[in-house]
């Protein structure tokens, strides 16, 4: 099993509270540049503990993340992280100039002689206000983007794209991918529609802001679909993001949590404006399975989300537990573990814990 | 007279229509019913015909300037008709390459000196390998895909194929540069 560091460069300074977007009034240079040193700091000890990825994702207008552009973060880690891979889990291609994405993506996997993980996401539902696409055409955009994407790695030949969505009259990327043919691909999975893209077209799956069983059923339903294509997933090919946070034991892991988190917000970037969230829905954003779909971003109280495996927290005996019951009722490969807060040297001391006592063992899982 | 009529409509084929500068449309089994050649006559006169009787038209002199549609099994017909009237052909649009079509014409090439455009369809394999082939035999042609569509992309995606075989056969090599607002002309 592998595991991987996720942070999404969160902003630790005055900041208003809820909503989205959220107003930059109070915004702090200072604090911003802080934020992004230390998850620079993060990623550059992971890499020293032996994570073997460093995940960065693109999220906009709010303090949760300080990566609108991943790439950009990216390549300062390609100074920083010296052996493990770069995960961009991922760039959201529908709210993107896929031509840019292809590009940026092979400077990065040049840059890290092909160490980059190529995570091509649909991004939450807000995302689409960003820029100011239609979430209707969400899937279809996605498809499409991710189609050229691939066809821009891969054609040696300039190429015209006279596409749905997009519409190109040359194109021919400079530099190219180091992997061949390109990168590893990862899409999100939690609907059934894209467990059925992903086994269509031989992509790994990744889930995150969901619950083990959710996750479970969808990479069941993954891995029945694959079948029918004539393919068998590897365990490498999900990917289970979740919060983390370990401690000398149970109770210095909780007592810590417990503190930092009061008074933080509950709810994540799309139930951060629910107006706009249920104006998304209407549009079909959430395809067939739309309830569960809304149902998993909804906010949990801690115990619920301990049970729930949307966090593991404790000592090291007690994730190593959590660890093995995702293992068991998910089969993921890749646990994205994702700095559940910022707590200073308690969290540094969080993720040597892991890369002293964890990674030791379900390496050879 | 225009220049359409210096071609033998009699020889071509009875399925003449649209107006506008003239286009020899090759390999449409029902053209009247096309789509893609009603959107393109509204701008170009179809003449759409048997590639051997297309072939046998242009051996008479025709002052006429026209441009070349072929589908995929007429492609090398529309090669031979552009290698032997090098005056009379500007532009060739060739839809969904086969292999066949790029090893039985792989010696024709070098005499073919007018642009061309190969479409290929996303969900053609065959079509994106050959038209790649002649790709880099003609290396200033042009290859642009249409996504989401197979060998009868012109029946799939007739909009699109419009689109794009409108824009090149108007402006030729500069239709490589976005006319949103149409400034640039041929």
């Amino acid at each position: 099993m592998k595991a991987a560091l996720f942070s999404t460069c969160k902003y630790h300074g005055p900041a208003l509270d809820g909503g989205w977007p959220v107003p930059g009034t109070v915004y702090s240079r200072e604090a911003a540049q802080e934020s992004m040193q230390l998850s620079l700091d993060q990623f550059k000890l992971a890499d020293e503990l032996g994570f073997d990825w460093v995940t960065v994702a693109e999220h906009h207008f709010a303090p949760f993340s300080l990566t609108p552009n991943p790439m950009v973060m990216a390549g300062a880690l390609t100074q920083v992280v010296k052996r493990a891979k770069i995960a961009l889990l991922g760039a959201d291609i529908p709210i993107l100039n896929p031509v840019r994405v292809a590009e940026e993506f092979a400077m990065l996997d040049t840059m890290t002689g092909g160490r980059v993980v190529a995570g091509m996401l649909r991004g939450t539902p807000n995302e689409y206000v960003t820029y100011n696409i239609n979430p209707a055409e969400s899937r279809a955009r996605f498809e499409e983007a991710l189609h050229l994407i691939k066809m821009a790695w891969t054609q040696t030949e300039p190429f015209g794209w006279q596409g749905r969505f997009y519409e190109y009259r040359t194109v021919s990327i400079w530099p190219r991918c180091v992997q061949a043919p390109h990168p590893k691909i990862y899409m999100s999975g939690s609907s059934p529609e894209a467990g059925e893209f992903a086994a269509r077209n031989r992509i790994g799956l990744g889930f995150a802001v969901t619950t083990v069983p959710l996750a479970a059923k969808a990479a069941a339903h993954y891995r029945e679909q694959a079948r029918r294509y004539g393919w068998e997933p590897e365990p490498d090919d999900v990917i289970y993001r979740v919060g983390m946070h370990v401690g000398k034991d149970d109770n210095e892991a909780l007592h810590d949590y417990v503190e930092a988190t009061k008074g933080a917000a509950k709810v994540g970037l799309t139930m951060a404006n629910r107006a706009l969230e249920s104006a998304i829905a209407e549009t079909g954003y959430y395809g067939r399975d739309a309830d569960m779909q809304r149902q998993r971003l909804m906010p949990r109280n801690l115990q619920e989300r301990i049970d729930q495996g949307q966090i593991l927290l404790g000592g090291p005996d007690t994730v190593m537990k959590q660890i093995e019951s995702i293992k068991r009722e998910l089969g993921a490969g890749v646990l994205d573990l994702t700095v559940a807060h910022q707590m200073g040297a308690k969290t540094i001391r969080s993720i040597e814990l892991v890369g002293e006592k964890i990674l030791p063992q379900i390496r050879h899982w | 007279m225009t220049n359409a009529q210096t071609i033998d409509a009699d020889m071509l084929a009875p399925h003449i229509f649209g107006t506008g500068e003239p286009l020899l449309c090759l390999g449409f089994a029902e053209p009247t019913g096309s789509a893609l050649l009603q959107q393109l006559s509204a701008s170009r006169q179809i003449f759409a015909t048997p590639a051997h009787r297309a072939v046998a038209a242009l051996q008479t002199p025709a002052t006429a300037k026209f441009t070349v549609l072929a589908r995929s099994s007429e492609i090398g017909a529309a090669l031979t008709l552009a290698a032997a009237h090098t005056d009379e052909i500007e532009a060739l649009v060739l839809l969904a390459p086969s292999k066949a079509a790029v090893e039985e014409n792989a010696d024709r090439l070098a005499e073919v000196k007018v642009q061309i455009l190969f479409l290929a369809g996303t969900l053609d394999m065959e079509g994106g390998e050959a038209a790649t082939a002649f790709k880099r035999k003609l290396a200033a042609s042009h290859l642009v895909y249409v996504y989401d569509a197979g060998r009868d992309m012109d029946t799939e995606r007739p909009d699109a194929v419009a689109k794009v075989t409108q824009d090149f056969l108007t402006r030729r090599d500069k239709f490589l540069v976005s006319n949103a607002d149409g400034r640039i002309t041929r």
